[in-house]
């Protein structure tokens, strides 16, 4: 850690410089951990405007989940869900305190060339690793979702046959398991694989779907949340290393950025900066071993402002 | 990437980072043009032009054998036909030729002074990663050398499947290694360096299959090996009067360890008896028709070739 003090130093960032451990930390208050439980991580939150508000990566926490996020002493505090946008795979939270939470400088990100260095806040310890702009920007268009079972064709009276569950799926997840027969997926009754497949695949990455499943005569639920296909076919040949994992959903962005520094699933969601310090994106998907997506500021920058002024004017129409 | 925890914080600074963005993008644009995606029919690989006529580097585990038709798409996306000449099966280093009379290729040119690739130094990695993606282009990598041995390089550029066969760079653009393989670690790239590319360079171009090292410094086991069906590393051929053939090794076996350490492939096993200096003692682990056991040997010193 002290070593990675020391470099942050030699760097001259402004915000970013810190002279111990201590101030590391405070200046890490431009991104905070979310936790979906006590000690769970989920993604990272990157400060979007000091008066409270926060971007995350939807996809990672489940909408009916309530997140945490953990401030650089260490305390908890709830965070109020104000938007999840499905297109962006972003949702804004705001916390009432401003608990010394201080936005990052935004800046545009359409001057970035191939090969220019980009720095990325890494897990809980905030260590700050750098990449640079790894292949040409772009649109990622939809691959699908799956949640990672193989059905058995066999045609049954009620419902379809688990053949293979793929380990680390979130059908695994879920519990789910080879021989259990899926009665219906998200209030819809099921009597083929194909049908299965449909349903599972018109679903958004990140969707949490309730499905009831036959073991051993015991009718059962669960709740699995639906991955982007492209991820679980990744899973299927499972000999790229990806490092901590991929990201549930890694698709159907309206333009990203494409950088090469390695960052666990739970890392989304957090800035992506330029050499400067200043943040030209957020990191939003951990794809495989040599890929990782940021959605650049462009894409989100006023879009995130509109929201933030409705979201005030709703709050303060709301109170007389 | 660079992992920013692993550099030495006195030799870091924003300077050198800025100075080694500007090489990096001074020499991409030639280095991405020499670039090219393999289809062989196992899967997505990738390669790089290195003359005028044509003239590819690659990965032996890309082309396999001589003779074999590859085809190819270049930067621009067209689609060619080469033809794979020789493969060092020790190293994993092959070469192929693009046809036809083209005199012209966009190419880049192999480092003939591989000193200068050692820890610490700068370099990038170009490939097709997962396969040719025209909307994606080539996929770039910056890190540093972590590893220099006999025949290889080991680095941070992180590389995954559809890499194999690709380039990596120095920052004056010059091929310093093919990508070969990969351990789960983030810094565990490894590849093939230009060494014994310009060692068999002329008996690449002829179309031979290399076996053997040439002479030089490292211990010799006197043992080919092929990795077998089950994907296991089998022994195809033991050289007369050798290391293995005076420990009792037999055609057939399968060697599991050295020293202990698990070996898959023929490169990593190669460059564990060629890291060691002749006289050393190795034990290893071999499975034969009679179940599995420990035998040591003495390596020796690599025969001239005639």
């Amino acid at each position: 850690m002290m070593r990675f003090i020391h470099l942050l130093l030699s760097f001259h960032f402004g915000a970013l410089c810190m002279a111990d451990t201590k101030s590391a930390l405070g200046a890490s208050a431009t991104t905070l951990r979310v936790e979906i439980s006590e000690k769970v991580p989920a993604s990272l939150a990157v400060v979007f405007s000091d008066e409270g508000y926060l971007l995350t990566k939807a996809s990672e926490i489940g909408p009916s989940t309530k997140v945490q996020l953990v401030l650089p002493e260490g305390s908890r505090v709830k965070a109020r869900e104000v938007r999840r946008d499905l297109n962006l795979d972003l949702v804004l939270l705001h916390v009432d305190q401003p608990h010394g939470l201080k936005a990052p400088t935004w800046n545009e990100s359409k001057s970035l060339g191939l090969g220019q260095w980009l720095m990325a806040p890494q897990g809980g310890e905030q260590i700050m690793r750098a990449g640079v702009v790894s292949a040409r920007r772009r649109a990622i268009s939809s691959s699908g979702s799956a949640i990672g079972i193989q059905t058995d064709p066999t045609k049954l009276d009620h419902g379809v046959r688990i053949d293979f569950v793929i380990p680390d799926s979130p059908a695994a997840a879920a519990g789910l398991k080879a021989d259990d027969v899926v009665l219906s997926v998200a209030g819809e009754l099921i009597d083929k694989g194909q049908g299965l497949r449909d349903l599972i695949s018109r679903k958004t990455p990140g969707d949490e779907v309730e499905i009831f499943y036959l073991r051993s005569g015991n009718e059962l639920k669960c709740l699995v949340r639906v991955a982007s296909r492209v991820r679980i076919e990744a899973k299927l040949s499972d000999d790229d290393y990806a490092n901590g994992g991929v990201s549930l959903r890694s698709d159907r962005f309206p333009e990203i950025i494409q950088h090469d520094i390695s960052l666990a699933p739970t890392d989304m969601g957090g800035p992506l900066l330029n050499l400067q310090g200043q943040a030209v994106g957020i990191n939003i998907a951990r794809v495989d071993r040599v890929t990782t997506f940021a959605l650049p500021t462009e894409v989100f920058l006023s879009e995130v402002e509109k929201w933030i002024r409705e979201d005030k004017s709703r709050e303060s129409s709301g109170k007389p | 990437m660079l992992d920013v925890q692993g550099l030495e914080s006195k030799d870091f600074n924003s300077a050198e980072l800025l100075k080694v963005q500007a090489q990096v993008q001074a020499t991409l644009p030639m280095a991405s043009r020499a670039l090219v995606s393999v289809e062989s029919g196992d899967g997505a690989a990738s390669g790089v032009i290195v003359s005028p006529d044509g003239l590819v580097m690659t990965a032996e585990h890309v082309t396999s054998e001589p003779g074999r038709k590859l085809f190819l798409r270049l930067a621009d996306g067209k689609k060619v036909i080469a033809i794979a000449l020789g493969v060092d099966r020790a190293t994993d280093a092959a070469l192929m030729r693009i046809e036809g009379a083209r005199m012209n290729w966009p190419h880049v040119e192999p480092c003939r002074d591989l000193r200068e690739a050692r820890p610490g130094a700068w370099c990038f990695a170009l490939g097709h990663p997962g396969g040719y993606d025209g909307k994606r282009g080539p996929v770039l990598r910056v890190g540093k050398v972590l590893k220099q041995t006999a025949n290889g390089l080991q680095t941070d550029c992180v590389l995954m499947g559809g890499d194999s066969g690709g380039p990596l760079f120095n920052l004056k653009g010059e091929v310093i290694g093919i990508h070969s393989q990969i351990w789960q670690g983030r810094d565990q790239n490894v590849h093939v360096s230009v060494a014994p590319f310009l060692r068999a360079w002329d008996a690449l171009a002829k179309s031979s299959v290399v076996r053997f090292w040439a002479s030089g410094v490292g211990g010799w086991a006197g043992l080919m090996t092929r990795k077998s069906v089950g994907g296991e590393l089998e022994v195809e051929d033991i050289a007369p009067d050798s290391p293995a053939q005076k420990a009792g090794i037999r055609k057939g076996e399968v060697i599991i360890a050295v020293n202990d350490e698990k070996v898959r492939s023929q490169p990593e096993f190669s460059e564990i008896i060629r890291s060691r200096p002749t006289g050393s003692i190795v034990a290893l682990q071999v499975r034969g028709t009679r179940g599995e056991r420990r035998v040591t040997l003495k390596l020796g010193t690599q025969p001239e070739e005639p």
